[in-house]
């Protein structure tokens, strides 16, 4: 069978007298998106739509803080909404993709729910408190969803949460907060990792690699900030060795599993890190200089190993 | 795999076969991924501006002449450092050359006063240079976002600011073009062939990057007036794209399909004040149909981001955004529950 991916058809373009028609049939028939993909792709487009317009909507209206309006009314109609939605869900034929749809819409107008109940009883919409109600109370639907952007949504809330405590409320320092961000994430993140690959959740790629980024991320900051803050508070001392262990950890099960993705997140960050101890030593041109060569010299280096690890994979299969 | 290909084509076919296999072998030993490319473009940026404040802490950026002799060597040396050693490995080193190399021209022309115009048409023809004799994917890549940033700044910079809706327009119809006639395209030549890939994502960035200009007027102080010139572009574009979706779905019936045109049509001229929107879908449907991921990814960010700044911006009520959006969201659903039965019903056939 003649199966070529779009690399293999460039490939034999560049060194073969291949006619534009055939190449574009090629293409037509093996590369290009058919017509039960745009059938799909239709259906979860129109629905998405759908219902994030109408939550959207929703969260507008009260919003708009109607002053007219009862507020018993206002919270009629939130909860209304939200059982509606809820009780689609579960009796409802549709596909079980828009049902997933349906229940994350669900879960933002949970997020109006507590909204207009701030806003009714004057506790501040901004407050941690706010993103902490919502997010708890959407824990159980994005446990038992098993659909990524939900589960995103609720990373984002947690996080959210995380961050405006340290900021309004917590009688510790930034680096506490990043600190506990990072552990959370990291939880987050292996528990992910541990479920099988067998199991009926599936966990993308994507979602996973969104997810090792964002907790790469939360370190890198937080190393950096405890590398810049002169008072570096009682975060350092759990900070440094977990995140020492949690990148040899991290590098181990890259070369394990050949995941140049992993290597490379960790790699980067680490490069930044050394970078940001350099900076705090100097900032004189003679550093920067040496800043300059020291991250080219070791991207490079890294690259070239990631090259080499391809290779193997290439070799074993 | 060649043998097969071979037998279903007719006998004037010719392939140098010595050829392609030293072309897998190289691209096997040069084998790049998505990580190695980010790594090598992040790691370029971080060097260039850690060498960038290097030079102004040593002084040689007091002389304009000086760094725009040296910013015109950095490019030189990057893109021939490319064209002879074909590493991936030193692709870092001459992203970071080149970036520099490009800001170094730039920055030493400020620095000798030189015109605002003249500096943006310098850079034109610095990348349009480098555009023509790189081989290194990255850099075509960069060099087509230097030089579409460049005239979109010679736009802004002068009068009349809507000139940018002719950009739009432009990059709108060649993104089209450029993707929907891959086959035609590729088969021109092996310049063509190299050049194809990172031209077609340079095109995707540089619109959304020129579509986001026109939805922060207030932002730069620069107002764009007559916005919904650039939809009379876009629109025709969109409905192209409806038509071939029509045909790969197989709608075939007169009712079905006009039943799908004022679909779009109701949905393109809500949107016809914001231009961004609809070229996001635009980047959207022509990267869905040609089966290109990253391009995908891009416009559906641009779209959710372009979507929420227009309703953030818009200058009514929160009520009246309100039901604007309901109403938008009970359409959609209804949009779907009338052609879900209709795309069912062809998946069983």
């Amino acid at each position: 069978m003649f199966n070529p991916e779009r690399e293999d058809i460039q490939i034999i373009c560049k060194h073969s007298n291949w006619s534009k028609d055939e190449v574009s049939k090629t293409l037509n028939e093996k590369v290009y998106n058919n017509a039960p993909a745009w059938r799909k792709f239709l259906h979860i487009l129109l629905i998405t739509l759908g219902i994030a317009f109408t939550v959207a909507g929703i969260i507008f209206f009260f919003a708009y803080n109607w002053q007219n309006l009862h507020k018993y009314a206002k919270f009629g109609i939130v909860e209304a909404v939200i059982i509606a939605i809820t009780l689609a869900v579960l009796l409802s034929k549709f596909p079980l993709m828009v049902k997933n749809v349906l229940l994350t819409g669900a879960a933002i107008t949970v997020g109006a729910m507590f909204a207009v109940f701030g806003q009714v009883y004057h506790t501040g919409a901004n407050a941690y408190d706010f993103f902490l109600a919502w997010t708890v109370f959407i824990t159980l639907w994005a446990v038992v969803s098993n659909f990524p952007p939900l589960w995103l949504l609720y990373l984002v809330l947690l996080n959210t949460t995380i961050f405006l405590y340290g900021e309004q409320v917590a009688p510790w320092s930034d680096d506490v907060t990043l600190l506990l961000a990072f552990i959370v994430n990291l939880v987050c993140l292996l528990l992910f990792m541990v479920i099988p690959t067998n199991s009926s959740i599936i966990v993308p790629k994507w979602f996973r690699n969104i997810l090792v980024l964002w907790t790469a991320g939360v370190a890198t900051t937080a190393m950096c900030n405890t590398i810049f803050d002169y008072q570096a508070g009682e975060g350092t001392v759990f900070l440094v060795p977990l995140t020492v262990a949690v990148y040899v950890a991290g590098i181990i099960y890259g070369l394990k599993n050949k995941s140049g993705f992993y290597l490379g997140t960790i790699a980067f960050s680490v490069i930044i890190i050394i970078t940001a101890l350099l900076l705090k030593y100097s900032i004189g041109a003679g550093m920067l200089l040496f800043i300059f060569f020291f991250i080219v010299g070791s991207v490079t280096l890294v690259i070239r190993q990631l090259i080499q690890l391809q290779k193997t994979i290439r070799h074993e299969n | 795999m060649i043998e097969s290909l071979k037998q279903q084509q007719d006998e004037g076919f010719q392939i140098n076969q010595e050829e392609v296999v030293k072309e897998y072998e190289r691209r096997y030993a040069n084998q790049s991924s998505l990580t190695i490319k980010i790594l090598s473009i992040a790691g370029g940026l971080l060097a260039g501006i850690a060498f960038i404040g290097f030079l102004f802490m040593f002084g040689i950026a007091d002389s304009g002449v000086a760094l725009i002799v040296l910013g015109a060597i950095l490019v030189g040396i990057s893109l021939l450092i490319c064209n002879t050693v074909d590493q991936l490995i030193i692709d870092t080193a001459a992203i970071a050359g080149f970036v520099i190399g490009l800001f170094l021209i730039a920055a030493g022309m400020v620095i000798n006063d030189v015109n605002e115009d003249t500096i943006c048409f310098w850079l034109m023809i610095a990348s349009a240079t480098s555009f023509l004799f790189s081989k290194n994917a990255i850099l075509i890549f960069i060099s087509l976002l230097a030089f579409s940033g460049s005239i979109l700044e010679l736009i802004m910079s002068n009068r009349p600011h809507e000139m940018i809706h002719l950009f739009i327009a432009a990059n709108v119809v060649s993104l089209a073009y450029w993707t929907l006639n891959e086959g035609k395209i590729i088969t021109k030549g092996k310049r063509f062939c190299e050049v194809y890939d990172p031209v077609r994502i340079g095109l995707i960035f540089s619109l959304v990057v020129s579509l986001g200009i026109t939805m922060t007027t207030n932002i730069f102080m620069r107002p764009i007036g007559f916005v919904w010139i650039s939809s009379l572009a876009i629109i025709p574009v969109l409905l192209y794209l409806v038509k071939r979706i029509l045909d790969i779905i197989q709608v075939t019936e007169l009712k079905e399909k006009a039943v799908a045109y004022v679909i779009s049509l109701l949905v393109l001229l809500a949107t016809f004040f914001a231009p961004a929107i609809s070229g996001a879908l635009v980047i959207m449907l022509l990267c869905f149909l040609v089966n290109y991921k990253t391009g995908f990814v891009v416009g559906v960010l641009a779209f959710i981001y372009f979507t929420c700044q227009y309703y953030y911006d818009l200058n009514v009520t929160l009520l009246t955004k309100s039901i604007l959006m309901l109403a938008s969201g009970v359409l959609f659903v209804l949009f779907y529950l009338l052609t879900n039965k209709k795309l069912e019903n062809n998946e069983k056939i």
